[in-house]
């Protein structure tokens, strides 16, 4: 039961009694005598300035009121022992005056009067009929009152020339409520579902997690001028909802690229202006016109920065929240170039305390105390007008996101009727309309507010005022960084860094080149949306804290005039010259070209674009072989197949454990003869990307030894070597920590010079979280590791001299436990 | 009369409202001075006290006894909207006696009446009236024993319950469990406060008779009293902001590990929202028996004679571990950096009470970091830059690391450089201690870099924060310190 409610609509009466002062609301003390009708009960008629019937009778302590109720043939409505008085409901036809003189011969009646009801201005219930007058802008939702953010962005001003009609907004975000009745009429579907990859439709029910995103589409877009609630900035424009999440802890990044691509994209999945396209709305750059994305957080990511890059090369507009940490420090997506990265104010035009700061920022705009829809406590209800109070940068996105609707529209070419033909300003040029109308308390660019805090009713204006050829267009720069070398290898994890518009000299916008994973091929890197001027570009890579190789640069001077786009480089595109890492064993790429390996042997190799290797061994009926994989450099999603002698495929596996990008599998063979290891990327490869495949004889589950041994974080003490398992270079063991202080050992022999390669994997992703050693026969460490990829170790170590060595597998720490597969091999002699 | 002396602060820990104006309903006025505090005139008995000053809220406080109390922390907000009214809201309250579904149940409490728990939990209902209901309403609100409940987000003060307004609604209502008021008997105040959308504020307070079983332990004096206070540089916040704990769980989680690799890491988080303090003393002591008091109470002097009482608790709520460890958190706005303030312990049982020694610390002011070179958007740095910085208000020892993130390209390897803790440095050239990813920074190649700065003096008492992002201090992670982006030249 919803009290709170419960209890306004019984105090209702109660107050109106009490307003009077005469008489307060007693509790029912339980009495000897007459059963007092309990308040509340039946609403009282209202007689001109009183209740009808009623008298309020005071009384001594001694007074009697069974004399007092007999001589009116009167019945207790209430008493209030405190006061010493009741109230009393004499019967119709009878004068309230008249009754109150009778009672003057009755013993211990201190007064009588009529219970007087005293008018109350406050309704407890928000409702407001069409036409009632309104509290802001001309519209008449009851609550608007409340939503000092419209005021303070001048939002009724704007809306004289427009309320956002016709642009629609995509809200990335938790799942909204979509049927609240403060948002129906302005959702627009199809939307999209990115985690499950579906669309969203009207029937499509709410996920019973979001709460976020319902208050994120009111800021920018709640319906206005229905006679309820408040009214969103742009309380005319459309809200295509694209859900990124179902959780309540944040949103992937994977999860939330997808969804900006299928923004632009719309349900055919075809890029606006491809053949076959038919979902773009007419005279619209993409499916949406605005992405609004409330979500954030401290680490860079590659896939977020494609997604965005995706948005703004297509004419959409990116708005984002600049975060709640604070901190002057770079955060993913409001540090991508080209978007409208907003912090949030107070009512005063100051930063609140929580707002991110820094000098990507471009506007301000309201962030707390803010009043808006929220999910409804009762998800079935559609009369449920659940709002709330909310605080966060969240919000001023979405409301600058709206003004970025009002701005659209009032620019946008229309026809007769005055719907929208055409929109016809670019993302650069709507965020410097809200960046050069922005109020800025100081004067200038502040790491606080940006350019200063949103002014609708200003940016509106400079968008009617013939804004697609008047206000500065944005420039684009695009780059595609390949070896020097070989210039169809395209480079990934090249940095580039930018210097010097002409609006902001002091700020660096930065880049990194693909990796080909996503929506860019290998190397590529760009900057859309950007102001013009002369930059300087600073570019190296691909970085040596991940290929251990040096890096090439490149320096230049660039200069971009507004509406560019510009290539840099020539036609093959800017060559780097970088030491691409060597795969000895290519061509490999078919059966007959095929790499011969054997038992024990671990080979290093590449995993180039588009490419395939394939490894031939010998094997005898009744082994089982074990081919692994393990990613040395790069990020390849690699998966291991093997065939027969005819290109049959026997057995496949594409990832060891979920979430774990390397291969590996037991094969049992079936008959004595050659078979062939198939080693491919899921994704596209890459010149980066490195990779180890060994192959080993599977050896089954290692017996229990129970070793002695200990773990403190990432060092071995006190290992008791006596029961290590014997093993050999070329056998892969299945092997437990059974609990977490379990540590494993094996024996191996070793010759001089060779290098062995010990790689591990856990069955389940931490568990164990492998620490692995490398000893020598005196109990010497020689060589160990704990996190290779992931907790998985891998250890590579060349041997001195001949002899027996020793390995002990335990958990990091002694933190956990759990099934690993040790694979002990050798990398082949040079 | 009686003279009613007290501080005003814009929030607990925070800064001292002066110039601001106290008038007693019956009394006299006066003006807050440099330090918030004032001194006035009030009548003996119940007193209606309100706080102005030109562009705040104003605060109303009700149901002071001042027979009882002539000291008292009051907290004025800014205006959150100048054009809004200033006028504080009223309150009353009334408690549930019986079932609430009956409407009858609800017995109204009048200002001053002392309201007899019976042993049992209590439920009170709180009637909030703003000014301007069309444009204003009430916002959020707390409710807590004995001691004013601010806005800290760390409040270690007293029993509490949040209070949240309802625009459409003006009654909300919260209960304290028989269990929870164990801490207490006889007589304590309950306080109820409530801001309405401008930071106007109504402080109630409720006189509660206490009826708790009986504690008749045997009570040992509290040991090693050992004050730590804490200032920080920034108005900031009390851990990420957001209103799900698995959220915030999950954000101080990607911040240790910051070696998440970019695909499928769910790392993103809705941008909701705060709370605020700067300076505050940890108390912590220990207790040497088993068999615990009913309460702790904390008490503070400004002179180490004239003791009063902050609040009191039961164990369970500040004990700090195991083995009998405890802390008390004193965020009073009468704490102030350079005055000396002195603590005891009480450990308190129906059996009696006994107090631990003195402990004692003098907060210090503020202490910021400047950073100089690299400075802000610098290019062609060198590939070993040495990195410089300046200070204000360090104590007698400053404890600092250099942090070099490569955080602006990644794919995982965020951390290009976190030094070793260097004491009372203002310089450290890059890779000093070995300890990089790399021997030099990668050419042409954009990082930003920061400081962990804290500063601690002699008696090792008193410390105040600049900057600590990655919380490496096990302090506070204060993640509003200065950053510096720069870019590297060539390789040399």
């Amino acid at each position: 039961m919803n009290h709170r409610q419960h209890f306004a609509g019984i105090l209702g009466l109660s107050l109106l009694l009490a307003s009077c002062g005469q008489t307060s609301t007693p509790p029912l003390h339980s009495a000897p005598g007459p059963t007092p009708t309990a308040p509340g009960q039946a609403v009282p008629e209202l007689d001109g300035d009183r209740i009808a019937h009623q008298l309020i009778v005071g009384l001594d302590a001694g007074g009697d009121l069974n004399a007092v109720l007999t001589a009116l043939d009167a019945r207790l409505v209430d008493r209030n022992e405190r006061l010493g008085a009741v109230l009393i409901e004499v019967p119709q036809g009878r004068s309230l005056e008249k009754a109150a003189g009778l009672l003057r011969g009755v013993a211990g009646v201190r007064y009588a009067e009529p219970n007087y009801v005293a008018s109350k201005p406050v309704q407890l219930e928000s409702q407001s009929p069409l036409g009632a007058q309104s509290v802001y802008g001309g519209l008449n939702d009851p609550e608007i009152g409340y939503q000092w953010f419209l005021r303070s962005m001048k939002a009724a001003e704007a809306w004289k020339t427009t309320t956002g009609k016709g642009i629609r907004i995509a809200v990335a975000d938790e799942d909204i409520d979509r049927h609240h009745p403060d948002l129906a009429a302005n959702i627009a579907y199809p939307g999209y579902d990115s985690p499950n990859n579906t669309l969203i439709t009207p029937a499509t029910p709410h996920d019973g997690m979001g709460q976020h995103g319902t208050w994120v589409a009111g800021t920018a877009a709640a319906v206005g001028n229905n006679g309820i609630g408040g009214a969103g900035v742009a309380p005319d424009a459309s809200i295509v909802p694209v859900t990124i999440t179902h959780s309540g802890t944040g949103a992937s990044y994977w999860d939330s690229a997808r969804a900006f691509v299928w923004s632009v994209n719309g349900p055919d999945n075809l890029a606006p202006g491809d053949a076959g396209d038919a979902d773009t709305p007419a005279g619209r750059s993409g499916y949406v016109d605005i992405v609004n994305y409330s979500f954030g957080g401290d680490n860079y990511s590659q896939i977020l920065r494609e997604g965005i890059e995706y948005v703004l090369q297509h004419g959409v507009v990116f708005v984002t929240s600049a975060g709640n940490t604070p901190t002057t420090g770079s955060s993913s997506g409001a540090w991508v170039p080209g978007v409208i990265s907003v912090a949030a104010t107070t009512a005063t035009d100051t930063r609140t305390t929580f707002s991110n700061r820094g000098g990507h920022l471009s506007v301000a705009a309201p962030g707390e105390n803010i009043w808006v829809p929220g999910t409804r406590s009762r998800i079935n209800d559609p009369s449920d007008n659940t709002y709330a109070y909310v605080n966060g940068t969240s919000f001023a996105g979405p409301a600058t996101a709206g003004a970025a609707a009002l701005v659209l529209a009032a620019a946008a070419e229309k026809d007769a009727s005055g719907a929208i033909n055409r929109v016809n300003l670019t993302p650069a040029q709507v965020r410097h309309i809200l960046e050069d109308t922005a109020h800025s308390p100081t004067g200038g660019y502040t790491t606080d507010l940006g350019y200063g805090v949103v002014r609708a009713d200003r940016a509106v204006d400079m968008a009617l005022n013939d804004a697609s050829n008047r206000v500065e267009k944005g420039a684009s720069l695009d780059m595609r960084f390949v070896a020097q070398s070989d210039p169809s290898v395209g480079i990934p994890l090249v940095g580039v860094t930018l210097k010097g518009s002409e609006r902001r000299p002091d700020q660096l916008l930065y880049g990194q080149s693909a990796a080909g994973a996503f929506v860019y091929p290998s190397g590529h890197t760009s900057f859309y949306e950007i102001d013009a001027g002369d930059y300087q570009l600073f570019a190296s890579g691909p970085r040596p804290i991940l290929t251990g190789t040096a890096p090439g640069s490149s320096v230049a001077s660039v200069s971009l005039s507004p509406g560019e786009r510009r290539t840099l480089g020539d036609q093959a595109g800017v060559p780097l010259a970088v030491a691409l890492p060597a795969d000895p064993y290519e061509p490999n790429n078919t059966p007959a070209q095929a790499t011969a390996i054997t038992y024990g042997q671990g080979l290093e190799a590449v995993m180039g674009e588009r490419d395939t290797d394939l490894y031939r061994f010998s094997a005898q009926a009744g082994e089982t072989a074990f081919i692994g994989t393990q990613t040395l450099l790069g990020s390849p999603d690699l998966k291991v197949r093997v065939l027969d002698g005819s290109g049959k495929e026997l057995a496949v596996n594409a990832s060891f454990r979920s979430g774990l990008r390397d291969a590996a599998l037991a094969f049992r063979v079936p008959a004595s003869g050659q078979y062939f290891a198939e080693i491919t990327d899921e994704g596209v490869g890459g010149a980066f990307n490195t990779y180890l495949v060994g192959l080993t004889r599977w050896k089954g589950q290692a017996p229990e030894q129970n070793e002695a041994g200990r773990v403190t974080n990432d060092t071995f003490g006190g290992v008791d070597w006596s029961k290590a398992l014997g093993t050999a270079v070329g056998e892969t063991y299945e092997a437990t920590l059974a609990t977490n202080t379990d540590v494993d050992t094996f024996r191996l022999s070793a010759r001089a010079g060779q290098t062995l390669v010990i790689d591990t994997l856990a069955h389940e992703s931490g568990k164990p979280d492998l620490m692995l050693g490398l000893f020598d026969a005196q109990g010497q460490l020689l060589a160990s590791n704990d996190d290779f990829t992931g907790q998985d170790s891998m250890v590579t170590f060349e041997v001195p001299s001949d002899g027996e060595y020793f390995v002990a597998a335990g958990s990091y720490n002694a933190e956990s436990k759990g099934t690993y597969t040790i694979s002990f091999m050798e990398k082949p002699g040079q | 009369m009686v003279t009613l002396s007290g501080a005003v602060a814009q929030g607990r820990g925070q800064e001292a409202v002066a110039g601001a104006t106290v008038t007693v309903k019956g009394g006299g006025t006066a003006q807050t001075d440099a330090n918030g505090l004032f001194s006035v005139s009030a009548p003996k008995g119940l007193a209606e006290v309100t706080i102005s000053k030109a562009g705040h809220a104003s605060t109303r406080v009700v149901g002071l006894n001042t027979a009882e109390t002539t000291e008292i922390e009051e907290i004025l907000r800014p205006a959150f909207d100048a054009a809004a009214t200033t006028k504080a809201p009223s309150m009353s309250l009334s408690v549930l006696r019986g079932d609430p579904a009956e409407p009858g149940n609800w017995d109204d409490l009048e200002t001053g009446e002392v309201l007899n728990t019976y042993g049992e939990d209590i439920t009170i209902a709180v009637k909030v009236q703003v000014d301007d209901p069309e444009m204003n309403t009430f916002k959020t609100g707390v409710a807590s024993i004995e001691v004013a409940g601010g806005t800290s987000g760390h409040l270690n003060a007293g029993l509490t319950r949040n209070l949240f307004g309802d625009p459409r609604g003006d009654v909300t209502s919260f209960s304290f469990s028989a269990s929870e008021l164990a801490a207490y008997q006889g007589k304590v105040n309950l306080h109820v406060t409530a801001y309405d959308l401008n930071g106007n504020r109504v402080h109630l307070i409720q006189p509660l008779n206490v009826l708790s079983p009986k504690n008749t332990n045997a009570v040992l004096a509290p040991q090693n009293v050992n004050p730590l206070a804490v200032t920080f540089a920034d108005n900031l916040t009390f851990g990420p902001q957001s209103v799900q704990p698995e959220v915030r769980a999950a954000l101080l989680e990607q911040l240790s590990g910051l070696k998440a690799s970019a695909l499928n890491q769910p790392g993103l988080s809705p941008m909701a929202a705060p709370d605020d303090a700067s300076l505050w003393v940890d108390v912590p002591f220990s207790y040497p028996s088993k068999d615990l008091p009913r309460a702790f109470e904390l008490w503070r002097s400004f002179d180490g004679k004239t003791f009063s009482k902050v609040f009191s608790a039961a164990p369970q709520r500040v004990a700090a571990g195991t083995s009998g460890r405890y802390m008390m958190r004193d965020t009073s706005p009468l704490l102030t950096p350079g005055r000396e303030v002195f603590y005891k312990v009480r450990a308190v049982s129906d059996s009696g009470a006994a107090n631990s020694e003195m402990g004692n610390t003098t907060p210090l002011g503020r202490y910021t970091v400047n950073l100089v070179s690299p400075s802000q958007a610098q290019t062609l740095v060198s590939l070993k830059p040495t990195f410089t910085w300046t200070s204000t208000g360090a104590s007698d020892l400053t404890v600092s690391n250099v942090i070099v993130l490569d955080r602006v390209q990644s794919e995982g390897a965020t951390v290009a450089w976190l030094s070793e803790e260097m004491e009372n440095q203002e310089r450290a050239e890059y890779n000093f201690d070995g300890s990089a990813a790399q021997p030099q920074l990668q050419p042409y190649h954009a990082y930003e870099w920061q400081l962990a700065s804290v500063t601690i003096n002699a008696e090792g008492d008193a410390l105040a924060v600049a900057a600590d992002y990655f919380n490496l201090y096990n302090v506070y992670a204060a993640k509003s310190g200065p950053v510096h982006e720069f870019v590297t030249g060539g390789a040399q």
